[in-house]
């Protein structure tokens, strides 16, 4: 859809860099600072000073910061070389997991200072300085031994690689809405669930999946801890479904039911929201921008596919599609069981900050649920990957209480880091709590 | 003779922060222009619905409005293809 009021996006940076440390680390995080940038403590004031007025960020000096405690990251004013010898240090076992250039957003309405321009500006240009991290290695597959996972009798390999297998969270007392193609109400591993539906498509009553692709989706997100035949492939087996049908069961969907259905969600009091979904349009909406923003003040969080227009075989890594290239919304990518990044997965190739790739999630070969007969299948995509990332974001919905932006920063700070590049897997691998 | 009036075009309209409370009075100001209204949604501060495609401008210039866009939409691959 091409929007009647150009947007006023910008590739433009503020300057600023975006330093994010390691959960529980920020001790450490500061020392590195001060060895790697020459920025010492006394140089960043504390978001806790400017109470409830938040953040006035013309109030940052010219070299130095705001240093959020509670979300684990600073926003620091520093020449790039400085901010190069910081990212040399950053990595997985890092006090510091990133550092990445604030972009510069539009016009959003700013509430209490800190925004989600300084969790989202994540989103960009951070390839320039990953690649000089990596020096050397930028191109081509690094020689990192490649953890190759398998569907075992029990396990698909995506709860095994995100480690859902191993946690104790259920997603219990979590309403995840999953807007899809609708679920089979029928089907036997979701008998007894508790599953509130609705359905956005003009003249369809019901929310039931005449596709396939919203019951698989709904599956990997909320599927059963143990389903009666075959292996567990489901992540939040006791979250709340919410299951909003704005594809219809030939697969199409306008923006009006997609934006009523995350309405819905956000009156239900979701705190996440999967939508595999999208359209291969590379400008951003502001509906779209504007609901994920609002969404995440009342305490959802949007979780979109990325898109599956590339094809990197032939040299082609598309983009980031719409409306997952909305800052607000958290973006996935997919990832095979050996986790390389998937042929088809999309890149963030137009630099716009804010329109990246955030997370990847298993997204090759994905068993899960399928509308009866047929009962369960194996597809590919970042729509597959996209739910184990809501289904994971109950999980530590459940673990910490943490909601909305709070939610955003935990799924991504907790990342399992890998060799890739950000613009392919933003942060990593979706890891469960 | 006039040719006939062109097909309404289906367009979601972004409220602007400021005015989400005022949602029924933008409506009434959206309709003074021709808009039809589909649906309003209140949790995110958008309404969806129809109107007169030269009127689009209009309606961007009204307080409150914050974007004014064409709705689009989305197609799935098809069920047996292998990638989704």
């Amino acid at each position: 859809m091409d929007p009647i009021t150009p947007i006023q996006a910008s590739t433009e940076t503020t300057g600023r860099f975006i330093v994010t440390f390691s959960e529980g680390a920020q001790s450490q995080a500061l020392t590195s600072l001060k060895k790697c940038a020459g920025i010492t403590k006394s140089q960043l004031m504390n978001s806790a000073d400017f109470r409830e007025s938040g953040v006035d960020m013309a109030q940052i000096p010219a070299t130095g910061g705001v240093l959020f405690e509670h979300l684990g990251l600073a926003v620091i004013a520093m020449e790039s070389p400085a901010a190069g010898a910081v990212a040399q240090e950053a990595g997985e076992n890092s006090a510091i997991v990133a550092v990445e250039p604030e972009g510069i957003m539009y016009a959003l309405h700013e509430e209490k200072g800190l925004s989600l321009e300084y969790l989202r500006g994540f989103k960009d240009a951070a390839v320039g300085l990953y690649e000089k991290a990596e020096q050397g290695g930028a191109e081509g597959e690094l020689a990192e031994i490649a953890a190759a996972f398998s569907d075992s009798a029990s396990l698909t390999w995506g709860l095994e690689a995100t480690r859902v297998s191993l946690s104790r969270f259920t997603g219990r007392g979590i309403r995840v809405a999953v807007l899809d193609t609708g679920l089979d109400l029928q089907h036997p591993d979701f008998a007894g669930r508790a599953i509130t539906s609705r359905s956005f498509i003009p003249g369809v009553a019901s929310a039931q999946d005449g596709q396939g692709h919203g019951t698989h989706c709904t599956g990997t997100a909320l599927g059963p801890r143990t389903p009666a035949q075959g292996r567990r492939y489901g992540v939040a087996s006791g979250a709340e479904v919410f299951i909003g049908k704005v594809l219809s069961d030939q697969g199409s969907g306008a923006d009006m039911g997609i934006l009523a259905g995350m309405d819905w969600a956000i009156a239900n009091q979701c705190p996440l929201i999967s939508m595999s979904l999208g359209a291969d349009v590379t400008t951003t909406s502001t509906a779209y921008e504007t609901a994920g923003q609002r969404a995440l003040s009342a305490g959802t969080l949007i979780v979109a596919a990325a898109g599956n227009n590339a094809r990197r075989s032939s040299g082609a890594f598309g983009f980031v599609g719409r409306p997952a290239n909305s800052r607000s919304i958290m973006a996935v990518g997919a990832l095979d069981s050996s986790l390389r990044v998937a042929n088809f997965s999309a890149r963030d190739t137009v630099r716009s900050a804010g329109t990246a790739v955030d997370i990847a999630g298993p997204g090759v070969a994905v068993y899960s649920s399928w509308p009866l007969p047929v009962r369960n299948n194996v597809i590919s995509g970042t729509s597959m990957a996209t739910p184990h990332v809501a289904g994971i974001g109950a999980l530590w919905a459940e673990a910490t209480g943490a909601r909305g932006a709070m939610l955003y920063q935990r799924l991504i700070s907790n990342a399992r880091s890998l060799s890739r590049p950000v613009a392919d897997i933003g942060r990593g691998l979706v890891q469960a709590p | 003779m006039s040719s006939p009036p062109p097909a309404d075009l289906e367009v979601v309209v972004t409220l602007d922060d400021a005015y989400l409370d005022q949602m029924p009075t933008i409506v009434m100001k959206l309709e003074a222009h021709g808009f039809k209204v589909l649906q309003s949604m209140t949790g995110i501060g958008v309404i969806a619905g129809t109107v007169q495609p030269d009127a689009c401008s209009r309606l961007q210039n009204i307080p409150g409005v914050k974007a004014v866009e064409a709705s689009g939409s989305v197609q799935l691959a098809p069920p047996d293809s292998e990638i989704q």
